[in-house]
């Protein structure tokens, strides 16, 4: 088995095959027949993808957050920030495509949908946690303020869009009583591409990461900042 | 699956018309709707370029990853050789 830091690593050729097979099949594969939505419904393996992909990044730098408070290994703190800056240029992502499909679906750009304002609250909460970085110089203190600041932003960027949606009134399927994607609209051909989507992209998402950690930990080695062995750091 | 979505479709949704307000949730097409899915576009086979572009913009996007990756790999094993 080829290691994590081979280019052709099989998770890394498994994220292409995904996206490659939801590029095709996203545009060929038979969808259901909808009012206003028409054709926008492939949206949902391309636009949808980007929030699963953040979740997951945002997930990570909470977990590996912890792992520095125990360890104080400032490659931890290196794997959190990298996560977290992955998670947002995700987040941007979504929310930029979700305002073209909201565009050509609901009328407008950016409707009152709480949705859409929680979202972009929860990317201000991770911006604060990038300019906090900045703002302190010492290396070891940085990362101990800043995984508290991430413990904290995790759960509230939870609450905001996974939680507090549902209860209100929301355009999202799924959300202030709407029945989800799933409930009347997704078979079993569309569940298997907006599946592998999501794969592809976490996938995807998490192999920028590890290439920008692994510079980075380069870099922090060269600076005498880390000492111990590069090898581990993927 | 069409059939049923059809056939799902009642008069309940009659009213509801390409300008009104944003609908709380997706309605199967109703009958005698005009066909807003693009089954045309798909029939003269042109859709095929556009998956070609997609897949191609990926390929490329899948070797600069790896170069990328390489890149990085290089760097990695020629610092260690310095120590």
């Amino acid at each position: 088995m080829l290691s994590n830091s081979s280019p052709f690593a099989w998770w890394k050729i498994l994220a292409f095959v995904l996206l490659m097979y939801g590029a095709i099949m996203g545009f060929m594969g038979n969808v259901p027949r909808m009012e206003q939505l028409g054709e926008t419904i492939r949206n949902l393996y391309f636009h949808v993808p980007m929030w699963f992909a953040m979740t997951l990044f945002l997930l990570i730098a909470f977990a590996y957050s912890i792992v520095y408070l125990k360890t104080g290994n400032l490659k931890h703190d290196r794997i959190v920030v990298e996560f977290t800056r992955t998670g947002m240029f995700f987040g941007i992502l979504g929310l930029l495509t979700g305002m073209m499909w909201a565009k050509f679906t609901w009328g407008a750009f950016w409707t009152k949908d709480p949705k859409l304002n929680a979202a972009a609250i929860a990317m201000l909460i991770y911006t604060a946690y990038m300019i906090l970085r900045d703002a302190i110089a010492d290396e070891d203190k940085k990362a101990r303020i800043t995984a508290v600041y991430n413990i904290f932003a995790f759960p509230a960027f939870m609450a905001l869009i996974y939680i507090m949606p549902r209860l209100t009134d929301s355009l999202h399927p799924g959300n202030g009583g709407n029945p989800g994607f799933n409930a009347y609209d997704r078979d079993r051909e569309m569940n298997m591409i907006f599946y592998s989507s999501i794969l592809g992209f976490m996938l995807l998402g998490t192999w920028i990461t590890t290439l920008r950690v692994r510079l980075r930990l380069w870099a922090d080695k060269k600076d005498g900042l880390i000492t111990n062995s590069i090898e581990h750091a993927s | 699956m069409l059939g049923l979505l059809l056939a799902a479709s009642t008069n309940v949704f009659a009213q509801v018309t390409e300008k009104s307000i944003p609908l709380k949730k997706p309605i199967p097409l109703k009958k005698d709707a005009i066909d807003i899915m693009a089954d045309s576009f798909r029939a003269d086979g042109k859709i095929y370029v556009v998956i070609t572009v997609v897949a191609t913009i990926l390929v490329g996007l899948l070797i600069y990853m790896i170069l990328l990756d390489k890149k990085i790999g290089k760097l990695e094993k020629e610092y260690k050789d310095q120590d």
